[in-house]
């Protein structure tokens, strides 16, 4: 491998730095007066909006050096991906804004919630970056919009756009650790009501690597291979004059070895299957009004298979099943009477979690379940006064929040889980309600400089998994708490958008955040074998508070048209504060940094996009953090530098290659797990279009 | 044109309905699965059914197993209920001989389960009456039993309850089948009394005579217990040595010693005991002080 890269800097590396001297003809990709509609439900400019929007385009995506959409957000400031393993990794942890914990980050797709109510986070596979054309990142609470979840910041994805032309495109991918990947999709609009047609689809297998470090390697360490495949049809139509419908079906189905085999044939394997059917209305009455409806269905089963032999030689077999379900749906209606511009609209949602464990190697079996129901009132308005120099916004929301049917059942316990017999407990129902208000300004010194100030509340329900489940995790037993409750978070931010000169954007933002009763995973001060070692029982607590001090920059340059360099950097100083709580267990944390932030992240990048070839160069920086709740196990900093290089061959062809840690510096990451290290593809694609 | 679009519109929707269509005639129905066996043979001393015997009879067994459609992963015995004995292996079928003791209860309903990967399971359950009362045996003491860790190299880790004897690595190997427990200092476990049939690490014992080399590794078992010090010291007879290990089988290490612990054993010759540390250095050079209480 070490010799093939070799190979391919001494051809590709210096026909980078040539290519650009040929002078080619110029694209520009500058972003001015980009629209984006997460900050508001509909569309207003990024300049306009009183909260910080990060916009990543369909030139951005396609040029990016990245394997998976999440991969994008790296670019986006006070933003942490934590995919330590690459495409290998079984899923992705987006947080934000010095939050830890993917459930306090709402993503959607095309308006529809991806965060299950079981778990909380999201199937960061269930769309390639091929099939997204881009991303918004509202950052900062937008509960006063989105009700629970928004907390960190809301990240929307959109996929569903009516195509001009039709379009075939296909094409493969081959690299590192035997890597394959094959991908196309088809897109035909229609002529009668304005209607259209696309299917996608994507597949990968790879072999993957050991996720062991060398001095730790064990008889029983194997690869983290992968098989995955997804599929989506979509399509939309003009219901009358004005009024469209579309809607999107999603099945996306992935097997990924977890790195260890003793007897089974595959090993330890997660194997997961998430399916998302959704459907929108969307039109206006007359020129003022307009309105949007979607409905959704989200649905994952996954099963995984975990085997080891534990540090006293004992063989370990466990089979967990898990089935979270999420179906709801979103009415909201935009009115503009003279200056106000009126958003109301309701949300309804309805969660479900079932699990099962059955450990194979003892008798014992786990199952846990529950539901959760919100449903959420909000209203909005916007105000431009003082011609146009002052842009309002104030929003709030009401949501109810339910619990119900939580039930942990245990039958035939062993040491394996430590419960004393055969139970079956029913939890009791539980009800909350929180008011989430927003209210942001943005003052417009000038065309090209604005600043702003906003004060949000957010808040988040507990997650059906953190209530009811119990089983063994990583780094202990994690026991289900049924009397948790929601926490809040109040943000304050200032920020600015200015544009000292033509093609250059820079984007300062300061935040201070203040979150009470905070879901928090704390040790309970027990402790129960697991795997061979002593480890802690943990359980998810509402911690007392958490102070939350931040500044974040993104500078953005549109250079010569063809070049594009960009910078972030992120500070953040995550405090808990418990002095006030009740539970010493809790109090001990008192002025302890949160686990999994770091205090500093970063990144830069440089792209030249011609018509014929696009080079972009990206490096990040992800500070030191650490990973348990009592400050003592710090892990540590790591830069990734990637690369990505397309040519066009031919007028419908274009190859492509991409190389990931470049400088092949593997980190191990929070779980003592190393990375992929250097991860090298080379691509080609048929792309074409034609008017139907 | 409108034509070529709405017969893209059917061929997508025809090549749908096919890949559909193909997956459902793909789905073949499974064959039944079948459980694993299990069932004690039949033979001269040994248990395959219902029957009595005297409180500290051996109960010898011969376990029959056989995977059916999965391999075996788990084997168990149950004795009235409680787990006494607990393995796991990944095994298309297995015969083990099994020696257990009668306790003091009237009645002893010994269970023998398996189960395959997906949990299904076969058993055996065998009942065990009490014949004649319940009588106690004499016990014995051993006091100031130093035994030193690895690398103390003139003080004996080795100690063998026949004869009260302690013996070093390399006289410890000569006297394999006689030694009943060890002691050695680990980063983790700490100060640890063990059996020689413990996992132990490699670079513990190392050299000719390493417990890898050894060809008889005799098994003991270790239970912590909470006892007053005059409990210890007034055993008259071997019923607080029994009662106090109970029926559940016990781990192979007593791990993290420190002074004051009380630990209930059974070796693998059927000799119930109770040790307390008395004293304890706490490095891989030092010593262990205990006192032993253990049957006659």
């Amino acid at each position: 491998m070490n010799l093939m890269t070799r190979r391919w800097f001494a051809v590709l590396f210096p026909a980078m730095l040539i290519l650009p001297l040929a002078g080619a003809s110029q694209i520009r990709v500058d972003s001015l007066a980009r629209v984006v509609v997460t900050a508001t439900l509909h569309p207003a400019s990024v300049d306009k909006v009183p909260a910080r929007v990060t916009i990543t385009d369909s030139i951005q995506l396609a040029t990016a050096p990245i394997t998976n959409t999440d991969e994008a957000l790296v670019a986006v400031p006070g933003v942490l991906v934590n995919r330590s393993w690459g495409i290998f990794s079984k899923n992705s942890a987006v947080t934000m804004r010095g939050l830890s914990g993917s459930a306090r980050v709402l993503v959607l797709l095309d308006g529809v919630p991806l965060n299950f109510s079981g778990g909380g986070g999201i199937n960061w596979h269930i769309l390639g970056p091929d099939q997204i054309s881009h991303i918004e990142v509202m950052s900062g609470p937008a509960s006063s919009l989105y009700g629970q979840n928004a907390m960190g910041g809301v990240i929307q994805l959109f996929a569903n756009k009516k195509p001009e032309t039709a379009a075939l495109r296909f094409g493969a991918e081959y690299g590192s650790y035997n890597t394959l990947s094959l991908g196309g999709s088809y897109m035909q609009p229609m002529d009668k009501h304005n209607g259209w047609i696309a299917i996608s689809g994507f597949s990968r297998a790879g072999d993957g690597y050991i996720l062991t470090p060398e001095d730790q390697h064990t008889p029983y360490d194997t690869t983290a291979w992968l098989r995955e495949v997804s599929g989506r049809i979509s399509g939309g139509l003009d219901i009358a004059p004005g009024h469209q419908a579309d809607f999107s079906c999603i099945m996306q189905g992935d097997r990924r070895g977890a790195g260890t085999r003793v007897y089974e044939e595959k090993g330890a394997y997660v194997q997961t299957g998430t399916g998302l059917f959704s459907a929108r209305f969307r039109g206006e009455f007359g020129h003022s009004t307009s309105y949007s409806a979607v409905i959704y269905n989200l649905l994952e089963n996954s099963f995984s298979t975990d085997e080891k032999v534990n540090n006293q030689g004992i063989y370990k077999l466990a089979d967990i099943f898990t089935r979270r379900s999420d179906a709801g749906g979103l009415i909201h209606v935009t009115h503009r009477i003279q200056r106000h511009q009126i958003t109301a609209g309701t949300d309804l949602r309805n969660g479900a979690l079932v699990g099962n464990t059955e450990y194979r190697s003892s008798t014992d079996s786990l199952g846990s379940g529950g539901h959760m129901a919100v449903a959420g009132l909000f209203l909005q308005d916007e105000m431009d006064l003082f011609k146009n120099r002052l842009s309002l916004q104030a929003g709030i929301r009401y949501d109810f929040a339910q619990f119900s049917g939580g039930y942990l059942a245990v039958v035939n316990p062993t040491s394996e889980t430590g419960f004393a017999g055969d139970t079956v407990q029913y939890f009791t129902s539980n009800r909350w309600g929180a008011l989430s208000p927003r209210l942001g300004l943005r003052y417009h010194l000038s065309p090209r400089y604005s600043i702003y100030l906003s004060a949000g509340q957010g808040f988040s329900a507990p997650k059906l998994n953190d209530l009811t489940a119990s089983g063994k995790i990583r780094r202990g037993f994690k026991l289900a708490n049924p009397d948790l409750g929601p926490e809040w978070i109040k943000t304050l931010e200032a920020g600015g958008n200015l544009s000292p000169a033509a093609g250059l954007h820079l984007n300062p933002t300061l935040y201070y955040s203040y979150a009470r009763s905070l879901q928090y995973q704390v040790s309970t001060g027990d402790s129960m074998e697991v795997t061979g070692e002593l480890k802690p029982v943990l359980q998810v607590r509402n911690l007392a508070a958490l102070r939350v001090t931040g500044a974040e920059l993104r500078v953005e340059w549109y250079l010569r048209k063809a070049w594009y360099l960009y910078g972030t950097y992120n500070y953040n100083v995550s405090l808990l504060g418990t002095t006030d709580a009740e539970d010493p267990l809790v109090q001990k944390l008192d002025g302890k940094l949160i686990s999994e932030v770091p205090a500093h992240l970063g990144a830069a990048g440089v792209m030249c996009r011609m018509p014929a070839w696009f080079a972009r160069i990206d490096w990040s920086y992800t500070g030191s953090l650490y990973y348990d709740d009592e400050n003592t196990i710090l892990t540590e900093p790591f830069h990734q530098v990637n690369l990505k290089a397309g040519y066009r061959i031919h007028r419908h062809w274009m190859a492509s290659f991409t190389i990931q840690d470049l400088l092949d510096q593997a980190h191990i990451d929070k779980k003592g797990l190393l990375s992929p290290g250097r991860y090298i593809t080379a691509g080609i694609r048929f792309q074409t279009s034609w008017k139907s | 044109m409108q034509i070529i679009t709405y017969r893209y519109a059917e061929l997508l929707m025809i090549t749908f309905g096919i890949v559909l269509l193909s997956i459902a005639s793909g789905c073949k129905k499974e064959a039944e699965p079948i459980p694993p066996l299990l069932q004690l043979l039949k033979g001269v001393s040994v248990i395959s059914g219902d029957t009595a015997a005297g409180q500290g009879d051996s109960l010898c067994f011969q376990v029959n197993t056989v995977a059916g459609s999965d391999p075996i992963v788990l084997y168990k015995i149950f004795i009235n209920g409680q787990s006494y004995k607990d393995s796991t292996m990944n095994s298309q079928g297995f015969v083990l001989t099994e020696h257990l003791l009668k306790g003091t209860d009237t009645l002893e309903e010994i269970r023998f389960m398996v189960r395959d990967r997906y949990s299904r399971e076969a058993s055996v359950t065998v009942k065990v009456t009490l014949e004649g009362g319940v009588t106690w045996g004499p016990v014995v003491y051993y006091t100031g039993i130093t035994l030193g860790a690895q690398n103390f190299a003139s003080q004996g880790g080795f100690y063998s309850i026949q004869g009260n004897q302690v013996f070093t690595l390399a006289q410890a190997f000569g006297q394999q089948q006689l030694i009943d427990l060890l002691y050695y200092y680990e980063a983790g476990d700490d100060n640890t009394i063990a059996s020689p049939g413990a996992n132990l690490s490699a670079s513990l014992f190392t050299g000719p005579y390493a417990l890898a080399n050894w060809t008889t590794l005799r098994t003991t078992r270790f239970k912590k217990i909470n006892l007053s010090a005059s409990d210890f010291s007034s055993c008259s007879n071997d019923s607080l040595l029994i009662t106090s290990y109970g029926t559940t089988e016990g781990n192979r290490k007593s791990k993290n010693l420190a002074s004051g612990h009380y630990y209930s054993f059974l070796t693998e010759d059927h000799r119930y005991g109770i040790f307390r540390v008395t004293s304890v250095t706490g490095t891989d050079s030092g010593t262990i002080l205990i006192d032993m209480v253990t049957q006659q």
